[in-house]
């Protein structure tokens, strides 16, 4: 079986060329893709990982068979106004709508009702495994003879509250923020182009195997994980500055290597994510 | 492609009816529920909610564990019946090839009430916000128990311990493992509690699944796993096959976040996709265990939905009339009650139904002896999420 990732929409604070620049999350338009009356209610999470997700599959027809979900903290911002509220007014006379929207899969379940979209639907939340376990689940889907094709969205969102907690825990290396940021591929086991990438390796590999695992070629690695130091890994190579410290950095990162002009001009690279213990590493190559 | 049969060697389960399948099993079969007045949450609805709660509290089941303080109680409640699962087995937990966790709470229940003190300005353990997020429970388990590979969590509000088996048996039919650990936990929190009762599905005495006159669902609390194999790993190492996991299917119901069709339309799909999956016909299921929480709208949309998928409806019952919804937990424990049907060949009466919404809609009543081959188990939840799954029956060589 192959797989193909045909396109990627990222939503994110940086793109990989402002080297450095510190800036909040540039939003784009929203109501290009989400209807005014229905985005009133949508949290940031929902409004990303919908617009991600719209735009990734603009233009392309057939059914999805497929919408997968990849989620660190999911739906926190509802969460936190939900407890809020229940704490404030002594759990009585709560409104229910920041719970309704406050579990992890109500962004798949979203873009379920918006494609209409009857087809299996899940959603992975397994920290900075997220997306390797999200990914791993769409090779599973795809692992058939019919034609099939799969909408990923990555999606995390954070609030100055959350950060405030965040900060609190002192978890972060000094001067690193908590980030977020969507990412949406359409993934299918069918080529369909001469600008699909396919995926030729997707493994989890403890961090001191990772120098060995990929050889004395670094040319074409690019990491995402922020917990591995890669010595003789130039400085652009290393993109945990960059992107951010949160869950989906490497769904962040994937997102970008995939639609970044100096990428397109690439054969092969591979990309790493993960945490303390393990590095997912994805390895793509064009058609 | 390759396809194998996925075959269950081991369980494990806590929840309001006792604290391991035995004891599950006896209230199950002399019509115990567990729901009741709430004595462990510290909630202000206490008297007024009743809940399906283990009547342990934290210290207690840190010391059966050997957990310390600051362990989220959905992690105590799975250690117990990961515990139950791997030992009932016989494997060793360095064969585990994947661990998939399901859950809606996480470890909200410490985080919230650090929160109550962030908000009243007073000292707050920010260090306990760790163990919030769904996957980090995972990560304490898989290290608690030693097992080799890295923890997969899956959250589809209450449909996720039935999505967590559903991956695990994708996975072993294809090939890609051995042997997987599978299933969820979601213990009580305010959180939740609070979430349910300002949606007002909240019933203020005992539930009533499938009745014409019901008013809500009861919250309840509890884990549930299950070792799932190969049929090939089991038969190897002599293991004592307890039943098949046959078919499965996950769809969506497109419809409303939480609401169900009035149809019963991604319900219908996955239980029709089950089935084919099973490679059975409708008139092979011989028992249904039911999403069933008692909620107008759930029992109406399903009860729709099993009329249209079955031209003879078969028997059905709803666990939840014991329980309660464990949320999360619900299909994994559901799972373990189907096996024990199976094992027992007897079905387990849904409590205090009276009077029916349709009269070709009529659960179990009495425990009732018959010839299971094949049980189908539905969990529905938030998000139009939909998963059914098949336990069949094994038959010896």
């Amino acid at each position: 079986m192959s797989v193909y990732v045909h396109t990627a929409h990222v939503i994110a604070p940086h793109r990989l060329t402002m080297k450095g620049a510190s800036s909040g999350l540039a939003e784009p338009d929203y109501s290009r893709h989400i209807d005014i009356r229905q985005m009133r209610r949508m949290s940031k999470l929902i409004k990303m990982g919908v617009y991600s997700s719209m735009s990734t599959i603009e233009g392309y027809t057939g059914e999805l068979d497929g919408i997968i979900v990849a989620t660190g903290l999911g739906s926190i911002s509802d969460t936190y106004t939900f407890m809020k509220n229940m704490i404030d007014r002594a759990e009585s006379m709560l409104a229910p709508t920041a719970f309704i929207q406050s579990t992890h899969n109500t962004l798949a379940g979203t873009l379920g009702i918006l494609l209409a979209n009857h087809s299996y639907n899940i959603t992975w939340s397994q920290r900075y495994l997220s997306l390797h376990f999200a990914l791993q689940d769409a090779m599973l889907q795809l692992d058939t003879t019919d034609h099939r094709q799969i909408l990923l969205t990555a999606a995390d969102e954070v609030t100055d509250e959350v950060r405030n907690i965040i900060d609190q825990m002192e978890c972060l290396p000094e001067g690193i923020d908590w980030s977020e940021g969507a990412v949406s591929f359409l993934i299918s086991n069918q080529r369909r182009s001469d600008r699909d990438w396919k995926l030729i390796r997707q493994e989890l590999i403890p961090n001191h195997f990772v120098a060995d695992t990929i050889g004395p070629d670094w040319s074409d690695v690019f990491n995402c994980n922020n917990f591995l130091k890669l010595e003789s890994l130039s400085p652009e190579h290393d993109l945990t500055m960059d992107i951010g410290h949160y869950f989906l950095t490497d769904a962040i990162g994937l997102g970008h290597l995939l639609s970044y002009p100096d990428v397109e001009k690439r054969d092969r690279f591979i990309s790493l994510g993960g945490d303390e213990e393990h590095t997912s590493l994805l390895e793509f190559q064009r058609v | 492609m390759i396809s194998r049969e996925v075959v269950i060697t081991g369980m494990g389960i806590n929840s309001c009816l006792g604290m391991n399948v035995t004891e599950n099993l006896f209230s199950l079969t002399h019509s115990l529920c567990g729901i009741g007045e709430m004595t462990i949450l510290p909630s202000h609805h206490k008297n007024t909610l009743p809940v399906g709660e283990i009547k342990y509290d934290n210290h207690a089941l840190g010391i059966m564990t050997r957990f310390g303080p600051s362990t989220p109680r959905s992690v105590l409640l799975s250690a117990l019946s990961i515990r139950e699962a791997v030992l009932m087995s016989g494997i060793s937990t360095e064969q585990v090839e994947a661990f998939i966790y399901a859950t809606t709470v996480g470890g909200i229940d410490l985080s919230e009430i650090q929160m109550g003190r962030y908000f009243k300005d007073e000292k707050v353990d920010y260090s306990v916000f760790s163990t919030h997020d769904n996957g980090r429970s995972a990560d304490i388990l898989t290290s608690h128990f030693e097992i080799s590979c890295r923890g997969m969590t899956i959250s589809t509000a209450c449909s996720s311990a039935a999505n967590a088996i559903l991956q695990a048996a994708e996975q072993i039919r294809r090939g890609l493992k051995e042997i997987v650990i599978a299933g969820g936990a979601d213990a009580l929190s305010l959180f939740t509690l609070n979430g349910f009762n300002s949606l007002m599905i909240l019933d203020k005495s005992l539930c009533q699944p499938f009745d014409r006159d019901r008013r809500g669902l009861n919250l309840g609390e509890g884990s549930a796993f299950l070792v799932l194999e190969s049929k090939e790993s089991a038969q190897k190492r002599g293991a004592e096959i307890l039943g098949i996991v046959s078919g499965w299917a996950n769809t969506n119901d497109a419809h409303h976040q939480t609401a169900s069709s009035e149809t019963g339309e991604g319900a219908a799909m996955a239980m029709s996709r089950a089935i084919q999956v099973a490679e059975l016909q409708p008139e092979d299921i011989d028992h249904i265990n039911a999403h069933g929480t008692g909620t107008g709208n759930n029992d109406a949309s399903e009860g729709s939905a099993i009329l249209s998928t079955f031209t003879h409806v078969p028997p059905f019952t709803s666990t939840k009339s014991y329980t309660g919804h464990t949320l999360a937990a619900s299909g994994a424990l559901e799972a373990v009650f189907s096996v024990i049907s199976l094992q027992q060949q007897m079905m387990f009466p849904t409590l205090r139904f009276h009077h029916p919404i349709n009269e070709n809609l009529v659960p179990v009543t009495e425990l009732t002896p018959g010839t299971l081959k094949h049980i189908l188990s539905n969990s529905f939840g938030f998000g139009g999420n939909c998963t059914s799954l098949i336990f069949s029956k094994f038959q010896k060589a």
